[in-house]
């Protein structure tokens, strides 16, 4: 669902989100197009989640 | 969860790494929770801050002064969406996109934001509904907040209670289920989830992340720790301190709340 209260910036690609917060990008990942943050239940297979 | 997730990525540590299906590439770090703030910033910036929406105007000026019973001096934002029936009292401002349902009664000095209503709620006097949540991580180099992109769900008949605050969800959402009536001056932190049907007295506050059943009452003055869950038809007595996990049926009282029997034999 689109969330109405906040503007997403995505999609952004993974190399320029771990390169902008100083995140090792140990496996070399490129240009995928990453989505939205979702949680692990909600999360689809074009976002980034968390787990911890 | 994990093991089972979809994403295209997932922020974990190297030890938990090997948890997450093939499908799913890690991303290894350190602070789990410190980097997952850092890059849902970026996706949403605006998110780290809670100004006030510049957009109100006064409702005199929009179409629902019309349709909505109001009082004076009552703002509203852009794309609000109001049902029939509905009334908001003085000096109420409704933020941009905020949905109110049918038969809805707002009242006097509440603001709202980030939240959708749904039919026949109550929202009593002073309330402040959607603001971000008290999430963030220490540091000794300045603590870091944590952007909040959930929001605030109030299902039907529900009443919350005057100077009550709801806070919005960090990534997922507050929710506040059908026919559950909150006391004057509750808080409800972020990413709280109450069931259908619970009554929560004054002054009960929850700290983050918590999930409440249904047919729960709660005392006064009671205090919930973040992270719980609390079964079907609790009964939490009042001033209690709840830091465990509570299941089904249970009566509780105390701090640390233990079973209202055992309570009311050491107290003898």
């Amino acid at each position: 669902m689109i969330n109405p209260f906040f503007e997403n910036k995505g999609p952004i690609k993974i190399d320029d989100i771990l390169n902008s917060v100083n995140i090792i990008n140990k496996f070399n990942y490129v240009d995928t197009k990453i989505f939205d943050v979702k949680d692990l239940i909600l999360a689809s297979n074009k976002d980034i989640t968390f787990f911890h | 969860m994990a093991s089972t997730t979809k994403a295209a990525y997932c922020i974990t540590t190297k030890q938990l790494s090997n948890i997450l299906p093939t499908s799913c590439k890690p991303i290894e770090v350190d602070n789990v929770l410190i980097s997952t703030a850092m890059i849902t910033k970026i996706f949403y910036p605006a998110a780290l801050t809670d100004d006030f929406d510049p957009q109100t105007e006064n409702i005199e000026r929009t179409l629902f002064h019309e349709t909505v019973k109001h009082g004076q001096n009552t703002l509203l934002g852009k794309n609000v969406k109001i049902g029939t029936n509905c009334s908001i009292g003085h000096n109420s401002i409704i933020e941009s996109n905020v949905v109110i349902g049918d038969n809805c009664s707002i009242g006097s000095n509440a603001i709202i934001r980030n939240t959708i209503i749904k039919n026949n709620v109550s929202i009593l006097d002073g309330c402040v509904i959607g603001k971000k949540g008290f999430g963030f991580f220490p540091n000794n180099d300045g603590n870091i907040r944590y952007p909040h992109i959930g929001i605030v769900i109030i299902e039907d008949n529900c009443e919350i209670g005057c100077g009550s605050t709801i806070d919005r969800g960090s990534l997922s959402d507050t929710i506040i289920g059908e026919n559950t009536f909150l006391d004057n001056q509750v808080h409800i932190a972020h990413n709280n989830k109450i069931g259908k049907n619970c009554i929560i007295a004054g002054q009960v506050g929850f700290a983050g992340s918590s999930t409440l059943g249904n047919n729960v009452s709660i005392g006064g003055q009671t205090g919930i720790s973040g992270h719980l869950k609390i079964g079907n038809n609790v009964k939490i007595g009042g001033g209690s301190g709840v830091i465990k996990n509570i299941p089904d049926n249970c009566k509780v009282m105390g701090f640390p709340a233990k079973d209202l029997k055992k309570f009311i034999k050491d107290n003898k």
